[in-house]
């Protein structure tokens, strides 16, 4: 009854502010929005800016929009690159997740930031969340979130490796007593990968390829180790000597290549963790293995690789691509437990 | 090696007791992932050195030993790896590892660091809603009471006064009509409204009939001024709650009768001497509040 009355008056939301998608999740309800972050901007005739779509709409135009849109991805390596589009996103976003409300609810929202975010970057996000519709925003770190969501029992006094690779940063956390022992952020995610297919593709085929396609290619046979069947795949590009567009086929071992650099980026933060982590938990992560989060985690066996590198068990989360928004749905549950969180700006 | 969820229990290899008997249904997950390992030749410490899970660990998987093992989330993905190194089906193990283990809903930690808008150790919550509600009993308590004092003289005169009611509009008509000379011994004795009503018929019989319903408003509980100009004079009368009830310049001959507003009235006359004044039928004099320059400021009812 009481709550019933509560969720009248009250929305707890969590957001995923992600550099690759966007997801809500509304408690007692769930993730509700998984969206690209990706926002159509019109410029009309009087130069007047409008926002023409957002979320999936939004993605489907990238790279394929007239002289007057423009796509923008208003968020990148995990923090605010354009502020204003960021807020208008999340008022979208927002409002979607409220639609059929016959009054506006006072919205709580807990939002992640990277752990390596600076306190600008932080409070950018936080002013943005604000004006978008939140009455209160609380700000949580990306690995603890991460770690929640995935299930992880952070408030045992035993450590915990949570690897979280996003689509801006990957976040290296060891994390006991609900806190973070140690934790290296890198501005290397999924888009580091698209990037590095989109310059080898140019390297090694002359041929130029658009972001999403490279992203297409990375879902399909991208792969962090070998030793797997390899698969190939289709690709449409421009040539660039040519200047026309030419089909070529592009196979896994290839993407493993190109994407060594990144994923070595990502293998030396989290070895460089283990070095700095304290002995004792150090022997609890040895034993319980690593956790991986966020949809870096769904690239074929990187969880092998990050094994292999390390020596130690590496295990994939469930549902890796939502545990934050899940985990900050968890933080939305304590809310209302009375003085049990404390502040820290 | 594909996956074997309908193994029965009798095909299991030996060696694979599991601590409790297993349920009926799909065999338990470390049988079926000994099974896997053993048709695949692989030793536990072969199967250890490529998932990275120590032999001990390996050993409670296949055990089934839940107690020695660590949380779901971990078990889980230790099943995932081997059915993935085994080509086992991912999902079979983990429904088989479900089926045995009482999911137990991660518990939500004590604390945890969080950075809000401005510092706060408890949720707005209780504070809203709590906010709320009493705005809403306060806004009703108002309401009832408006509703009250507005209603409550209406309907007591109706119920109590009518009868008096009638007797004070006729009677002072019948004095102000027929025998002008007063004649006060009827009637008039029971409520204060009647001895005032023959009162300024007695005194002002030529106003009998703005007497009459300066009477009957007074009886229904309102107050009744009555303003006679003898010459052109500015008027502005404003009640307790500062409305204005008259405001403007009134040509002299006329007369004027305000029957609403809430006492106390605040009068201001800007010809005081051309004015006859009356307030719930009696006659107000304005010369002690009459200024030099003619004009007259008074609060009524009077307060001495």
């Amino acid at each position: 009854m009481i709550d019933a009355v509560r969720r009248l008056f009250v929305n707890d939301l969590s957001i995923d502010l992600g550099t690759a998608n966007t997801l809500v999740y509304v408690r007692d309800e769930g993730i509700v929005l998984n969206e690209p972050s990706v926002v159509a901007i019109r410029l009309d005739s009087k130069g007047h800016k409008k926002i023409e779509a957002v979320g999936i709409d939004a993605k489907q135009m990238l790279g394929r929009t007239p002289t007057n849109i423009s796509t923008i991805r208003p968020m990148r390596d995990g923090v605010i690159a354009d502020y204003t589009v960021t807020e208008k996103m999340l008022q979208y976003f927002i409002r979607k997740v409220q639609k059929g409300r016959l009054m506006r609810p006072i919205t709580r929202v807990v939002v992640c930031v990277p752990y390596g975010s600076t306190q600008v970057e932080r409070r950018a996000i936080r002013e943005s969340v604000e004006n978008a519709g939140a009455r209160k925003v609380y700000v949580i770190e990306e690995p603890i979130a991460a770690a929640l969501g995935a299930g992880i029992p952070v408030g045992e006094a035993r450590g915990s490796m949570v690897v979280d690779i996003g689509g801006g940063t990957s976040e290296v956390a060891v994390i006991s007593l609900n806190g973070i022992v140690y934790a290296e952020s890198v501005r290397i995610g999924g888009d580091k990968f698209d990037e590095a297919i989109v310059s080898y593709v140019r390297r090694q085929y002359n041929m130029l390829i658009g972001e999403a396609t490279a992203e297409r290619i990375k879902q399909e046979i991208g792969t962090a180790f070998p030793g797997h069947e390899v698969t190939e795949i289709d690709v449409v590009g421009r040539h660039l000597a040519a200047g026309v567009p030419r089909n070529f086929t592009m196979n896994s071992n290839e993407i493993l290549d190109a994407l060594q650099e990144p994923l070595a980026g990502i293998v030396k933060a989290v070895k460089q963790a283990l070095e700095r982590t304290p002995p004792e938990l150090g022997s609890d992560v040895a034993e319980r293995g690593i956790v991986l989060t966020g949809g870096g985690a769904l690239l074929r066996d990187l969880d092998k690789l990050i094994s292999e590198e390390t020596g130690l068990p590496v295990i994939i989360a469930e549902d890796p691509l939502t545990c934050v928004a899940r985990g900050g749905g968890m933080v939305l549950n304590m809310l209302d437990r009375q003085g049990d969180f404390y502040s820290f700006d | 090696m594909t996956s074997d969820p309908d193994l029965s229990p009798d095909e299991l290899a030996p060696g694979a007791s599991a601590p409790a008997s297993p349920p009926s249904g799909p065999a338990s997950p470390g049988a079926q992932l000994r099974r896997a390992r053993e048709d695949a030749h692989l030793t536990l410490e072969d199967f250890a050195a490529q998932t990275k899970l120590s032999v001990a660990t390996l050993q409670a998987l296949e055990a089934d030993d839940f107690g020695a093992l660590l949380e779901p989330v971990y078990v889980r993905g230790y099943y995932r790896k081997c059915a993935r190194l085994l080509g086992l089906s991912e999902e079979g193990l983990i429904a088989a590892y479900n089926a045995r283990v009482k999911q137990a809903q991660p518990q939500t930690p004590a604390r945890i660091r969080l950075s809000a808008g401005s510092v706060e150790s408890r949720s707005g919550l209780g504070r809203v809603l709590g906010l709320v509600i009493m705005a809403i009993i306060i806004g009703l308590l108002a309401y009832l009471w408006f509703m009250r004092s507005t209603t409550d003289p209406l309907a007591a005169s109706t119920e109590v006064q009518r009868v008096p009611d009638v007797a004070i509009t006729t009677t002072p008509a019948v004095t102000a009509m027929a025998r002008p000379a007063s004649e006060p011994e009827p009637e008039p004795t029971d409520a204060p409204a009647e001895t005032t009503a023959p009162a300024a018929a007695t005194s002002e019989p030529a106003t009998g009939a703005a007497t009459v319903a300066a009477a009957d408003a007074l009886a229904r509980g309102g107050l009744t001024l009555n303003l006679q100009f003898r010459e052109t004079s500015w008027v502005r009368i404003n009640d307790a709650e500062g409305r204005a009830l008259m405001n403007g310049l009134m040509n002299g001959g006329t007369a004027q009768t305000v029957k609403e507003g809430t006492p106390p009235l605040s009068v201001f006359f800007g010809n005081a001497p051309g004015v006859v004044l009356e307030f719930n039928g009696q006659p107000v004099d304005l010369g002690p509040y009459t200024q030099s320059n003619r004009t007259a400021r008074l609060t009524l009812p009077l307060t001495n």
